[in-house]
């Protein structure tokens, strides 16, 4: 019961269910049917990336291309698709955006690996040359009129809800498997493999992970090329689930996601986490910005509360940790 | 015979311990050079360099403040959202003092009290990031993330998403000015900077400091120093650049919003990298950095020249150019380290 209160996933879901009893008591049109849904469905897409990236951060990396990745996946299998005429199934286009995300992803993944500069740096350069190369030679900006199968799996929904109250309604799409399965993936690799291990190994201390035997580069490259892969993806799903493409799906999408993987209790210098934790952390980030207008504050002010909750989020673990160092330091020294 | 020798084994300590500057020197005189030729001798025009001179301060002086955070092993993602909100603030600040038809003297007092101000709130931003990293411990790019968005969201919550506008001439006409005709006095504010951070890093025990934290943080607290205060001084510093940024934004564009500075921050890391400062820390300039930001606006405007070319292949370039120059440094740093 002690470890149970000690981990820091706990607190985040506590908080979740406290602010939605208060969304509820405030506006009384929090727990409906389609509020529920609406919810839901916008956890797909961030869901899906934070997951992702979640496994970058434990393996002691960080990735801010990966908005970026999706953008450039989204265009241009859409570009590809209406080039071709392709009116075969909707997989091809997930595989093909997987593809050049994974593409994009080594490209991270061996410049990491091979300079061993802060991965911040580089992905902000890789970054910056995905976003001209989707800007300048795919020239794309928005592309409303969907191929057939993307505007097929658009219309394809699991279930439909309305509100009797309000006459709101909303629908589940089918994608909402795909953050499943990808969660589960995520959770299976983490926890039972080898290179789960490794990826923990490597974000707690890369010298002792490779003196235990990990092959250090390529768990890099690993991380990275998932994160791309999964970002391919998760482009071509937001296109699924708006209908249509546009080049600011994902802006600041990389501050957000981080923020959210950091709310779940994974530590920005690797080592730790999980992904229940990050799914967590999703959730929090998500509730507070589609629901700040039920509980009666302005929209304008969504980026501080962001804000506040990155620094609450890690505040006390890291005070925690400044401390514990104090005291060792003080007993050496004193 | 004897002194000849050894002015020459100085040049070549001197080349070693510069050899970035000197990497980047060249790179600029072979752009202006391959530029004028594309353009006919149009680029190399006094207008076009004085229109370089304009645009590169608000850069400038945004990159030097993240230069200070990289040197210290950090990184301050925050340079952009604080002066955004600097500028903003001042803006409503300086609307409001302002009597109306004000003398000359008047004019000027108020912007200097809004300086003043600017500079303040520059200060309380940084030492806020600093704070955070040094006494809680929060990893620089994590606190920085955050007081990010939250300096952001202030500035988006209080001016609605909106600009402000209708600000007292004296600012715009005071960034337009160009002392002796030629020199623009932004550019003047950023030699100043530029001077005051090379005093600081070269001549102050802060700057001694700043070079230590980033080369090694655990030794520097053993030799019994306070790492706590000087990164929250470095931030502090940071911070107050980029309220002077922010302020000379508002100047330039004669209007004060929430998103202006949103296009500089990757610029801003470029410039660093470019320099030659270590991402890693313990390492820069402040001449590398006046160079690498003369040789992007250079590249810049360069670009802006050719019609054909649109402003978004400027982003795949710049993105190119940093993969290119970290391979370079890092192989070229690889290669010296096996010689020794």
């Amino acid at each position: 019961m002690k470890k149970f209160f000690k981990k820091s996933e706990i607190y985040v879901l506590l908080i979740i269910i406290a602010l939605s009893l208060i969304i509820q008591i405030k506006s009384g049109q929090f727990f409906t049917s389609n509020n529920m849904v609406d919810l839901a469905r916008s956890l797909i897409v961030p869901g899906m990336m934070a997951s992702a990236l979640f496994m970058v951060i434990a393996s002691g990396n960080i990735d801010v291309s990966f908005p970026y990745t999706a953008m450039l996946c989204m265009f241009s299998v859409t570009k590809l698709f209406q080039t071709w005429n392709f009116e075969g199934s909707i997989l091809w286009g997930y595989l093909l955006a997987a593809l050049i995300g994974m593409v994009l992803g080594i490209i991270n993944g061996v410049l990491a690996a091979w300079l061993k500069l802060p991965t911040l740096i580089i992905t902000l350069g890789t970054c910056t040359a995905y976003l001209g190369f989707t800007q300048g030679v795919l020239k794309s900006s928005v592309i409303s009129v969907l191929p057939k199968p993307m505007a097929d799996m658009a219309e394809w929904n699991l279930f439909s809800v309305r509100d009797v109250s309000s006459g709101l309604g909303s629908s589940m799409p089918v994608s909402i498997f795909l953050l499943i399965f990808i969660v589960l993936i995520v959770a299976l690799i983490m926890k039972y493999t080898m290179l789960g291990r490794g990826i923990y190994a490597l974000g707690g201390d890369p010298v002792a992970a490779e003196r235990v035997g990990f092959h250090v580069p390529l768990i890099r490259i690993f991380v990275f090329a998932f994160m791309g892969m999964i970002a391919g993806i998760t482009g071509l799903t937001q296109v699924t689930l708006s209908g249509m493409c546009q080049i600011n799906f994902f802006d600041g999408y990389e501050m957000t996601i981080i923020a959210a993987v950091v709310l779940g209790g994974a530590k920005i210098t690797g080592g730790s986490g999980s992904v229940l934790g990050t799914f967590l952390g999703v959730v929090l980030m998500k509730l507070i910005s589609n629901n700040l207008i039920l509980l009666g504050i302005p929209t304008n002010w969504s980026k501080l509360m962001t804000g506040v909750l990155i620094i609450a989020g890690v505040f006390f673990s890291s005070y925690k940790e400044i401390l514990a160092k104090q005291r060792v330091n003080s007993n050496i020294l004193g | 015979m004897e002194k000849m020798k050894l002015s020459k084994i100085n040049w070549k300590d001197y080349y070693n311990q510069n050899s970035n500057n000197f990497k980047l020197v060249v790179m600029f005189l072979l752009s202006v050079l391959i530029l004028s030729i594309i353009t006919g001798g149009r680029f190399a025009s006094g207008r076009q360099m004085g229109l370089i001179a304009y645009l590169l301060p608000e850069m400038g002086v945004l990159s030097l403040g993240m230069m200070l955070a990289m040197i210290s092993g950090g990184i301050d993602l925050s340079v952009v959202a604080v002066a955004d909100l600097a500028g903003i603030l001042s803006c409503i600040f300086m609307r409001s003092m302002m009597p109306a038809d004000a003398s000359l003297s008047i004019q000027i007092a108020v912007l200097l009290i809004t300086i003043i101000f600017c500079v303040l709130i520059g200060a309380v931003c940084g030492v806020f990031s600093g704070f955070l990293i040094s006494y809680i411990g929060i990893p620089a790019m994590v606190a920085t993330l955050g007081s990010s968005d939250i300096i952001l969201g202030i500035a988006i919550g209080i001016t609605n998403g909106s600009s402000i506008k209708d600000l007292p001439a004296i600012l715009n006409q005071t960034t337009n000015y160009r002392l002796f005709g030629i020199i623009p006095s932004t550019t003047i504010v950023f030699g100043i900077c530029t001077l005051l951070i090379a005093f600081l890093l070269n001549k102050t025990s802060l700057g001694f400091k700043i070079y230590m934290i980033g080369s090694n943080q655990t030794d520097f607290r053993f030799s019994g120093m306070d790492s706590r205060k000087t990164i929250i001084l470095t931030y502090m510093i940071s911070g107050i650049l980029a309220s002077v940024s922010g302020l000379l934004m508002c100047g330039h564009f004669n209007s004060a919003r929430s998103d202006f500075g949103k296009s500089y921050l990757m610029p801003a890391i470029l410039i660093c990298v470019l320099a030659g400062v270590n991402p890693s820390g313990g390492k820069g300039k402040a001449a590398g950095m006046v160079l690498a930001i003369i040789l992007l606006q250079t590249l810049s405007s360069g670009f802006a020249m050719f019609q054909n070319i649109s402003d978004y292949y400027k982003n795949l370039i710049w993105g190119l150019v940093l993969i290119f120059v970290m391979i370079l440094n890092v192989t070229s740093e690889r290669k010296r380290a096996k010689q020794i």
